[in-house]
């Protein structure tokens, strides 16, 4: 939802190291949880770089990475993907390497797929990131996303 | 010259339990042929017995046509013509007697202003000819019974049926391949058409 | 052409050649509605409102296929703007177009300025653009052919053209048909199939330009009423003559089928334009009580079996025309003016091994007025018929041919007596027999004695007419030949309403069987000699008290050398004491049983005269030899295949007939008949007649029909067809008998068949195969008949109008 952005952010990771001033970024391992209200992600590594103690910058890898957030029309909007950059102050999440955007009218796959939260604008391939795919469910196909496709 | 009289026929062993059966189960060209193949030594088998060799007719055709007519142009001279298409088949599927066709016909008159008797005629004749058929059909069935058969200097264990030609053959066992492997349920594609089907007029039944 | 078209000659190039990244479109158009949308492309960017797909964009939805460059899609509302070498492919159709915009949620689309072609169908040609909902679709300035783009040989030109694949049907509206370059037809509306599918609808109109009927316009129409029955209706104008209605209701069930077909005439103006041909003969004498069968004219045809178990079945073939001058004014072909009588027969019949029954009954009608019904056949109201044969003991076989029949007579001319000419009476023949057929491998005898008792009832003109008969023969005729006057008493001493003859019938059939293996050109034969006797000895009995119902002399043939009865029926046994003596050779290839060559020749040896005749005092076979005949039929290979037969008669050393009949199958269609017919005093005819395919393209048919008696042709035929991947154009020029005055008709068909819209112009198929047998395979028997029913010889009465 657009309000999660004023929602606290709470991180927790089975490792971190390095400290929580700007010079250089923590790198949280060992399986990570990002929560900030309907926001949820989880990965296996984060990379997270601060400025003036707030969290400007993570930057998401392993195991694939799993985003789920609910829209503000209510409908949820599950993401997966290898690499996850999400950009707080711009709120552009840019997705890569095996993307998997999942929603309940439909789901979207591609190499790499930008995301602006603030505009709902989604751009995807291009420059050789391999195809987009995406598949629309018809409007009367019942409440779960058809599997698969694309 | 040559001829000596004719010696006993033996039906090839190998033909096992026959069954005659034809498309049309009217006629009774099927019965006669099925008596006179029993005559001659061959076992009747069950109707349903799908291992048993077959003798099928698979087509029979009576034509009724004139084939003169008078200065007036009205028809005085008809032709009976009796065509049909058979083939001997083992329970496996080779061929003893490749399919083939034997046409009789016969010929007779009847003049416009005096054609009493046509009728009669023609019923005689479709009795003759049914005799004929049978003869003829049976004949060919000897003919390449009795050179497989009879081969002289054999040595006891007659020869096996030599395959028909070849072609036919070829294809059979192409289609029992086939079939095998598809009764084994792997994905075989169906030979994928060479010429997109020709699709056909509307079908009125005349 | 009625089978499917031949697109054998068509060259392997598509319209819109198939697209290569497109899956084969599966399921129907129904179940697109609930198919998920797929879209994939290089690029995406936008909303979710309206998102951008750039780059080798490919939509799939179902059965439906759409790649372009770019599309615009707007998830929501499924509304979609394709730009750029759009492609789009169902089930129906594949089409390549510049733009196409659409809905998805109502399957709504427009392409523009496109290329299509159909895909279950031959069809291709382009639009200005098309409109397609779900199953229809509208091409708008569009063009359809099924000519391949490089051979545009037709193509219809239309303001508009509506496909419904589901119906299968295009609608073309205000169309001009082009063939070449030439505008040949304008059509305000034509109906097409776009599939294979029966339905109702207008099939191919028949149009041809005859003298005899003028502008003459046949339409008929298909009704598809249901799976197992269905009907064709004719309506036909004919500018000279006026309307007429033919029609065709054809039915199956699980037990039979039949069909009634028929064709009716309120008013036919033909025999108001040329009286004199309808109330004089042809040497212009007026014709007693002849009309001018002007109104309802018509004939009805009925066909129908019905299967009451596997050996009791039912028939029924009864056949009705209006006027003794319908076959000729409505036929245009020599074979449809051939018939001089229609025959009705129903009956009841049953079959098993051993045995056959019938009970039936038959009607002759007179459909030629130069004959007058007097030489029509008895009715046979009703006949019931009996076979029935059992082997008993180890040797002998027994059995009794019966048959019980009432005759009477269509035609009810009374003789000055008051008597009717043509009297009726029934008949009962009963002919028990034992033989003893005994075979072994080499030989078989079979010798067989019969007893015929026939009896009968006739009514008294009959009775009267046949004791008068009996009577001048006896009396006479003086030396000038007019008959001498009969003494009195003797008609009545004469007279007999019930004779009965009895008599018994052996005879000996018996043969032997010689063979030997043989080489000729490298392949083995069977080489077979079978020389045969058959012995008949038959007491004579005085048979001119009997009428002629349904008797006459039978052909003299290779078989009458071995039947027991010289005539066709039972009014007549012929008495006998004859021995005949023939020898049959054959050549059977040992590879595959095929008869390549069968010879043979035979004679009867009267050793007594034979006195039965048929009318009283008429000519008597003497005793001595009867006439040679010899049979040869040879087939050297599956190609050729010739008969021939010659009968020479040593006693009076002339030939009584010479008959010859050669048949050669060229390629897959060609085939080629030459044959000669010489019968004594009766005709010497010569029928040449051909298919030749010159290639792929050209072939020519022809036929020569001449009759040497008469001096002239009775048919000449000359034609040529050029046949491309989607047009076939026929010329056929033809010279035939038209009518019963000897007068020959010329007539040109022409005929364009634009292959799957339809053929304009007479239907030449069906004139030539009568003529030139084999000019279709089909009536080669080399597949399974189409047109004769097994079991019966088909002769209805078929005017090719």
């Amino acid at each position: 939802r657009s309000s999660d952005r004023n929602q606290p952010m709470d991180i927790d990771a089975g490792a971190t190291s390095g400290t929580l001033d700007d010079r250089q970024p923590t790198v949280l391992s060992g399986g990570v949880t990002i929560k900030q209200g309907t926001l949820h992600i989880e990965a296996g590594q984060a990379t997270v770089s601060t400025r003036g103690g707030d969290p400007v910058r993570a930057v998401l890898t392993g195991g694939p990475v799993r985003l789920r957030q609910q829209m503000d029309d209510g409908t949820q909007m599950n993401a997966v993907a290898n690499k996850v950059d999400y950009d707080l102050t711009t709120e552009i999440v840019v997705f890569t390497d095996t993307v998997r955007i999942q929603q309940p009218r439909g789901s979207l796959s591609g190499e790499r797929v930008v995301y602006n939260m603030r505009t709902g604008q989604v751009n995807s391939g291009g420059e050789g990131n391999g195809r987009v795919k995406m598949r629309i469910v018809p409007r009367n196909a019942g409440t779960t996303p058809a599997p698969g496709g694309g | 010259c040559g001829f000596h009289l004719r010696d006993a026929l033996k039906l090839p062993v190998g033909l096992g339990p026959l069954k005659v059966v034809s498309v049309d189960s009217r006629s009774p060209l099927a019965d006669t042929l099925a008596q006179a193949l029993t005559r001659a030594g061959a076992v009747p088998a069950e109707p349903r017995d799908s291992k048993a060799t077959v003798l099928q007719v698979l087509a029979e055709r009576w034509g009724d046509t004139p084939i003169a007519v008078d200065s007036f142009g009205r028809s005085q001279e008809y032709s009976l013509r009796y065509a049909v298409i058979f083939e001997l088949r083992k329970g496996d599927g080779t061929v003893v007697v490749p399919k083939q066709t034997v046409e009789l016909s016969r010929d007779y008159i009847s003049i416009p202003d005096n054609s009493a008797g046509t009728e009669g005629e023609r019923e005689i004749l479709m009795r003759e000819l049914r005799r004929e058929m049978a003869a003829s059909v049976l004949r060919r069935i000897e003919a390449v019974a009795r050179r497989s058969g009879g081969v002289e200097g054999d040595s006891g264990e007659p020869s096996a049926i030599p395959d028909g030609p070849v072609a036919a053959d070829a294809a059979k066992a192409a289609l029992k391949a086939l079939e095998a492997m598809e009764a084994e349920g792997n994905d075989v594609a169906p030979p994928a058409d060479p010429e997109p089907t020709p699709p056909p007029e509307p079908k009125t039944p005349r | 052409a009625d089978d499917n078209d031949d697109w054998g000659l068509c060259p392997i190039e598509d319209a819109v050649p198939t697209f290569g990244d497109a899956p084969d479109p599966v399921g129907t158009p129904e179940q697109r509605i609930e198919q998920p949308t797929d879209i994939a492309g290089d690029a995406l960017a936008g909303q979710k409102e309206d998102a951008v797909f750039q780059g080798n964009v490919a939509l799939n939805r179902g059965d439906q296929f759409l790649g372009t460059d770019k599309l615009t899609f707007n998830q929501d509302t499924g509304k979609y703007v394709a730009e750029g070498n759009v492609r789009y492919q169902d089930s129906g159709m594949r089409i390549v177009a510049n733009r196409a915009s659409g809905d998805q949620n109502t399957d709504e689309h427009q392409i523009e300025d496109l290329r299509y072609q159909l895909t279950e169908r031959r069809g291709n040609g382009g639009a200005e653009r098309i409109e397609l909902k779900g199953k229809q679709g509208a091409l708008l300035g569009s063009t359809y052919s099924t000519c391949p783009p490089s051979q545009r040989a037709w193509e219809l030109r239309a303001h508009r053209i509506d496909i419904d694949t589901e119906e299968g049907m295009g609608v073309a509206r205000n169309a001009v048909l082009r063939v070449g370059k030439v505008p040949v037809l304008y059509v305000p509306w034509l109906m097409f199939p776009i599939d294979d599918r029966r339905r109702t609808g207008l099939l191919y109109p028949a149009i041809a330009l005859s003298g005899r009927n003028g502008f003459d316009w046949k339409q008929p129409i298909y009704l598809n009423l249901a799976p197992n029955y269905d009907a064709t209706l004719n309506p036909r104008y004919m500018s000279k003559r006026g309307a007429m209605l033919g029609g065709e209701f054809r039915w199956l069930y699980p037990q039979g089928n039949g069909l009634v077909s028929g064709n009716w005439m309120p008013d036919d103006k033909l025999p108001e334009n040329d009286p004199d041909r309808y109330l004089n003969r042809p040497d212009g004498s007026p014709r007693p009580g002849a009309t001018l069968p002007g109104s309802n004219r018509g004939q009805v045809l009925i066909r129908a079996s019905h299967n009451f178990s596997r050996s009791w079945y039912a028939r029924a073939n009864l056949g009705w025309i209006s006027d003794t001058h319908y076959l000729e004014d409505f036929s245009n072909s020599l074979y449809g003016i051939s018939n001089y009588s229609v025959q009705s027969s129903v009956g009841l019949y049953g079959r098993g091994r051993g045995w056959d029954l019938g009970l039936m009954a038959d009607h002759q009608r007179l459909t030629d007025y130069t004959l007058t019904e007097e030489s029509l056949r008895y009715n046979r109201l009703p006949r019931a018929y009996a076979n029935w044969t059992r082997t008993f003991g180890r040797w002998f076989e027994t059995g009794i041919n019966a048959e019980a029949v009432r005759f009477q007579h269509t035609s009810d001319l009374r003789n000055a007596a008051g008597f009717e000419v043509k009297g009726e009476g029934s008949r009962v023949d009963l002919k028990p027999y034992i033989s003893m057929p005994l075979e072994g491998a080499a030989w078989f005898i079979n010798p067989k004695l019969a007893w015929r008792y026939t009896a009968y009832q006739l009514d008294r003109g009959l009775a009267t007419q046949l004791a008068q008969q009996q009577a001048q023969v006896i009396a006479g005729r003086a030396a000038n030949g007019r008959p001498n006057p009969i003494p009195a008493g003797l008609v009545d001493s004469l007279y007999d309403d019930a004779p009965v003859r009895s008599l018994p019938i052996s005879s000996l059939d018996a043969g032997l069987f010689f063979d030997r293996h043989t080489q000729i050109r490298g392949d083995s034969y069977l080489h077979t000699l079978e020389p045969r006797l058959y012995y008949l000895n038959v007491p004579y009995e005085n048979q001119d008290d009997q009428p002629l119902f349904d008797t006459n002399d039978m052909t003299f043939s290779w078989g009458q050398l071995f039947r027991d009865n010289r005539y066709t029926g039972a009014d007549r046994q012929t008495d006998a004491e004859q021995l005949t003596l023939a020898v049959t050779s054959r050549l059977i290839s040992e590879s595959d049983g095929r008869e390549r060559l069968a010879a043979s020749l035979g004679q009867i040896h009267y050793l007594e005269d034979s006195r039965v005749t048929t009318a009283p005092g008429g000519q008597i076979i003497e005793k001595g030899k009867s006439a040679w005949v010899a049979e040869v039929s040879v087939s050297p290979s599956d190609r050729w295949n010739i008969a021939a037969t010659y009968q020479w008669d040593p006693k009076f050393r002339r030939q009584d007939l010479a008959s010859l009949r050669a048949r050669y199958l060229i390629g897959e269609a060609g085939v080629v008949n030459l044959s000669y017919r010489y019968r004594r005093d009766l005709t010497e005819q010569a029928d040449f007649s051909f298919l030749y395919p010159i290639n792929q393209n050209w072939s020519v048919v022809g036929r020569h029909y001449y009759s040497m008696l008469d001096h002239k042709p009775l048919e000449t035929i000359a034609g040529v067809q050029w046949e491309s991947c989607c047009l076939a154009v026929r010329l056929v020029g033809r010279r035939y008998l038209r009518n019963r005055t000897g007068e020959l008709n010329n007539s040109l068909q022409v005929e364009f068949e634009l292959k799957g819209l339809g053929s304009a112009g007479q239907n030449t198929e069906r004139v030539l195969r009568r003529a030139i047998l084999g000019y279709d395979r089909d009536d080669l028997y080399l597949v399974p008949p189409s047109s004769v029913t097994a079991g019966e010889a088909d002769n209805s009465p078929d005017p090719t109008l």
